[in-house]
């Protein structure tokens, strides 16, 4: 009976080791065809790994550790934090790399950066206790692009680093680093566990899987994703799109501007032209879709206009400005101004609009060698947003191919009244302004050592124009010397070309060439 | 009964050891034989673990398309683990417990870490099989030295790899830089015999000579005429401290090609390993600290980061050397809106015998890149397939597929030698334009596509470095022995003495 009972007790102890043992190694696999919720899938390991060093009243720049507040969110291994000490940083977490949701998407990009935020708002909403920690084995504290710091990120005592491996977000990056091993561990469970990066066949509800992508306009691109609201909401982020444009400038190597000139870009202005104008209340009711033929008669050439859910009326003009004598074509009038003659005989004519919708399109560091300016191209990509605008991400040399050569693109001329946040059909165009006269301006390397950037300021009718150089376009003086300092504008006069765009609520024209600037 | 119980227990613990560990990954087998219609009959899923990102694995995903194409029930799973290291790491992890991947992208010295454990399959029994095998044609298609680098484990060049993703090392330099700074009124541009120079429109057009080069002389000709130069001394001179004519990216890569510039010796398969503790080497990292102290050179710990490109990209050196894989990285975008970058061979030194080196035989530049390597496995048939994937990623078609859309170079010669691939390298372009209604071609090579062409004419002067359990460490080690010297204040003797020390 005692060796019975000894048999026993020595089985079950084996078993127990047996199974000890073999836990970590064969970890529980997930049910392979659900999408699981942060809270389902499990993380031991960042649950039992607890947080030991002292933080206290230490900065994290000056001492490699220290309590941080959570400023704004990036994506799944970015964020933007206040240091102890006020300085706000962008730190790239150590030993990850999410899947991307910003310059481009990749599935579970979207799900890896909602984690992260949701856990920095909670942070953030609950005083939880966020601290930077960096390697204390490998000694390099910023990333690669210089910009970046490297850091363990603590929240509430769980290494958030970790907790993104555990729960599927991202492989690890973790090698010559503290806690390499534990990162690993971490992978290999993980992996053992088969879900979101680790699940070839399970798709990422939030990621666009189509190849060809929603054919749209940039005037639509505009129109649905361009307003406040769409940009605050990120309105449909990561959809595909495919679209088509000229380019006007290129940014970088891989980054361009792409305009496109939508129907009805015939209008009626004013001109002192004759012409023989008659009432329109006898004509039809044009509708919401005006449309009307151009065409010559005895009478001279002859048109209807009128306004959208009005009554058009005739114009017959003998001549039209520009030679640009839309005969024979339909005319979209959506915008047309009714006008009759005034007391100076000013009447209506027809006149070629500049209609244009722009886009940024983003492929990063790469050459997109079919950027080139004057070509049409079509390509695929991705909704993103950055800065408080619409762009398109995603891009690069294989998905944009070119449709047409050597399209010409003049600036739309513009005045400071047109210089306006609201304007945001405007963005993205290519613009010219003339005569500003530069008072003031800042460096970006301020803040950001390796950013050459810089913005100059003009005052027009009391009104700040903000005219940027980006890090990406190069500036020379008259010695060949990169220019960097918006003080070698100060009390000059420039003319601008460059693209209307928006940057944190500001309006500004980039300059994305050096042959832009006139002064 | 005391025996009875300590057999039942070693019996239990047997069990335990067994249960617990690999699901007998390590099994030696004969090959299957499936017969003709192979390629049909196999029925099998091949993980395959890499390294790479997001755009690559793109493109291995279409290569297992076509792959599916010829063996429609294989099923092959990529799956990237992070990095390289990481990758080595989580593959011996999972040795233990048998969920190592079919096959892997692997660097020589995963591959001598992965031998300790028994775990990898020797291909010469597959690359030679009567069925399954490749022809002694499409043996000697492989660029020789990439497929030599499979046999590098043992004296009898037992064939652990096939080539994969391979790149070297070129410099790339500012060009506009130098056609503005003139000596005697001549551009360095065109002193230097780089190429010619047209004007039109008041801009610069570049035609670049196809067999330009600078020597080691020359860098440091062309520095001296940097720092001499009006925009450098206008620096403060804590700016000057973040300029340099020239810089590195990989302070390893610079001292291990370094030390074969000067005719010493890096490492090696016979023991002692680690030989780099050779008057050549420390004479060629005293040259290259007496440079840096004048303010010529620099490397990448100089500027903060891990590389370099940036500071090029910024204007704050001239020239840097970087590789060719990561060439885009040295792009800083549009030339008429930045600046033009010119792409040289990595330099070599017309004399090193001047600086206390001794002069090899032959130029040398490092081959550097991955393979792909077969574990063995328990079940034959996921062997099998794990080699008929591999047979298939070094074949031409996969081979064409991957050298056109990344940045790496063929590994095939008939690869090379093709048109397509010469289209490719050209940037051909056939354009319907839709303005006029005709087809246009264009020429219109990538920067990716122009490095590659120059990384390309180096191939006859490749060294690579013996791969052993600790070669990586070693490499990590003189890395830090690079920036001791450099940046760190430690007499080239103690950095050496230190570098030994912790090897051992």
């Amino acid at each position: 009976m005692k060796t019975r009972k000894l048999l026993s007790l020595l089985l079950f102890l084996v078993l127990g080791i047996l199974l000890v043992g073999c836990v970590k190694d064969e970890p529980t696999p997930g049910d392979k065809d659900k999408i699981y919720t942060d809270d389902e899938i499990p993380t031991p390991l960042t649950d039992e790994f607890k947080f030991t060093k002292d933080y206290e009243g230490k900065d994290f720049i000056e001492d490699g550790i220290g309590q941080v507040t959570f400023v704004s969110h990036v994506d799944g291994d970015t964020t933007i934090f206040r240091t102890l000490k006020g300085q706000v940083i962008t730190v790239r977490y150590l030993g990850i790399d999410t899947p991307e949701s910003t310059y481009k998407v990749e599935p579970w990009g979207f799900a890896a950066a909602k984690f992260v935020k949701k856990v920095m708002e909670n942070a953030r909403d609950n005083d939880i206790p966020i601290v930077l920690q960096a390697d204390e084995v490998n000694s390099q504290r910023v990333d690669s692009t210089g910009k970046r710091y490297l850091a363990w990120v603590w929240v509430g005592g769980r290494l958030i680093n970790l907790e993104l491996v555990e729960q599927c977000y991202t492989a690890t990056k973790a090698a010559g680093t503290m806690y390499a091993s534990k990162m690993i561990e971490a992978s290999v469970a993980a992996e053992a566990f088969g879900t979101r990066i680790w699940n070839r066949t399970l798709k990422d509800p939030e990621y666009d899987y189509s190849v060809v992508g929603q054919s749209m306009s940039l005037q639509e691109i505009n129109e649905q994703y361009n307003t406040v609201y769409s940009v605050a909401n990120e309105l449909d982020k990561g959809k595909r799109v495919r679209i088509q444009g000229i380019v006007t400038r290129k940014l970088g190597g891989g980054n361009a501007y792409i305009q496109q000139q939508v129907d009805g870009h015939w209008h009626i202005g004013l001109t002192n032209t004759e012409v023989v104008a008659t009432d329109g209340s006898s004509f039809p009711y044009i509708g919401e879709n005006g449309n009307w033929f151009v065409e010559e008669t005895d009478l001279g050439i002859q048109a209807q206009i009128g306004e959208i859910g009005q009554n058009a009326y005739e114009v017959y003009v003998d001549s039209l400005p520009d030679g640009e004598t839309p005969l024979n074509q339909y005319v979209w009038a959506r915008r047309i101004t009714v006008a009759e003659p005034d007391e100076n005989n000013l009447i209506p004519y027809i006149v070629r609009e500049n209609k244009w919708y722009g886009l940024y399109l983003y492929g990063g560091y790469q050459d997109v060698t079919n950027f080139q300016v004057g070509r049409e191209i079509y390509t695929t990509g991705t909704i993103g947003y950055f800065g408080g605008a619409v762009q398109v991400t995603s891009i690069n040399d294989a998905t944009v191919q070119i449709y047409s050569l050597n399209n010409e693109i003049e600036p739309l001329e513009i005045t400071a009244d047109d210089f306006n946040p609201n304007n945001r059909h405007m963005l993205g165009l290519l613009v010219k302004m003339e005569n500003l006269l530069i008072v003031d301006g800042y460096n970006t390397k301020k803040n950001n050592p390796s950013n050459l950037g810089f913005t100059i300021e003009a005052k027009v009718n009391g009104k700040d124009i903000n005219i940027r150089i980006p890090n990406e376009t190069y500036i020379y003086d008259d010695k060949g010397n990169r220019v960097s300092d918006w003080e070698y504008f100060e009390g000059k006069t420039l003319d601008v070309v460059g693209i209307m765009s928006i940057f944190d609520g500001e309006l500004q024209i980039l300059v994305a060439n050096q042959n832009d600037l006139t002064y | 009964m005391r025996k009875f119980l300590s057999l039942l227990a070693m019996l239990i613990i047997a069990i335990a050891v067994v249960g617990c560990t690999p699901r007998g990954r390590r099994t030696e087998h004969e090959i299957e034989d499936l017969g003709p219609d192979y390629q049909t009959e196999i029925s099998a899923t091949v993980t395959f673990w890499h390294a790479m990102g997001q755009a690559n694995q793109g493109v291995i995903a279409e290569i297992i398309t076509e792959f599916n194409k010829e063996y429609p029930n294989i099923t092959v799973v990529q799956q990237s683990q992070g990095g390289y290291t990481d990758l080595r790491d989580k593959i011996l992890t999972t040795l233990s417990s048998g969920n190592n991947p079919t096959i892997a992208q692997t660097y020589p010295d995963h591959v001598a870490a992965y031998l300790q454990g028994k775990a990898v399959r020797e291909l010469d029994s597959y690359i030679n099989h009567a069925r399954y095998g490749m022809t002694q044609e499409e043996i000697d298609d492989f660029i020789t030295a990439y497929y030599e680098e499979g046999k590098i484990y043992d004296t009898k060049g037992t064939l652990y790899s096939l080539p994969f993703n391979k790149s070297t090392e070129v410099m790339f330099y500012n060009k506009t830089w130098f056609y503005n700074e003139k000596v005697d009124g001549v551009s360095l541009y065109e002193k230097y015999n780089l190429g010619t120079v047209e004007v039109v429109d008041e801009k610069p057009v570049f035609t670049d000579n196809p067999n330009a080069y600078l020597s080691w002389e020359d860098i440091i000709e062309i520095c001296e005429v940097y720092i001499n130069s009006e925009a450098y001394q206008a620096l403060s001179s804590d700016d000057k401290l973040k300029h340099a004519g020239f810089a590195a990216d990989s302070e390893a890569n610079l001292f291990i090609t370094l030390t074969q510039q000067f005719g010493g010796e890096y490492t090696s398969l016979e023991e002692p390993r680690f030989r780099f503790d050779n008057p050549q080497s420390k004479s060629a990292i005293q040259w290259f600290f007496d440079n840096k102290e004048a303010g010529l050179f620099g490397t990448s710990t100089k500027f903060g980061t891990d590389y370099s490109s940036d500071a090029f990209k910024a204007g704050q050196i001239q020239m840097t050397i970087g590789s060719s894989a990561g060439a885009n990285y040295n792009y800083p975008g549009d030339p008429d809106s930045t600046f033009h970058v010119g792409i040289v061979p990595y330099p070599q030194f017309e004399d090193v015998t001047k600086y206390g080196g001794v002069q090899p035989d032959k130029g040398q530049v490092i081959q550097q890149g991955t393979n792909v390597t077969l574990f063995k496995c328990t079940d034959p048939m996921e062997e099998l397939a794990g080699w008929l994937f591999i047979r298939f990623l070094t074949s031409y078609k996969a081979a064409m597929i991957w050298a056109t859309k990344t940045g790496y170079f063929p590994i095939r010669q008939s690869v090379r030698s093709s048109q397509e691939y010469e289209d490719f390298l050209d940037g051909k372009k056939l354009i319907l334009d839709a303005n006029t209604g005709e087809w246009t071609t264009i020429y219109e090579p990538s920067f990716i596509a122009k490095t590659m062409k120059v990384g390309w004419e180096q191939r006859n002067i490749f060294y690579t470095s013996p791969a052993f359990p600790g070669s990586s460490d070693c490499r990590d080690v003189v890395e830090a022995l690079v920036q001791a010297v450099l940046y760190g204040g430690v007499s080239i003797e103690q950095a050496y003495e230190d570098a030994l020390d912790e090897l051992e």
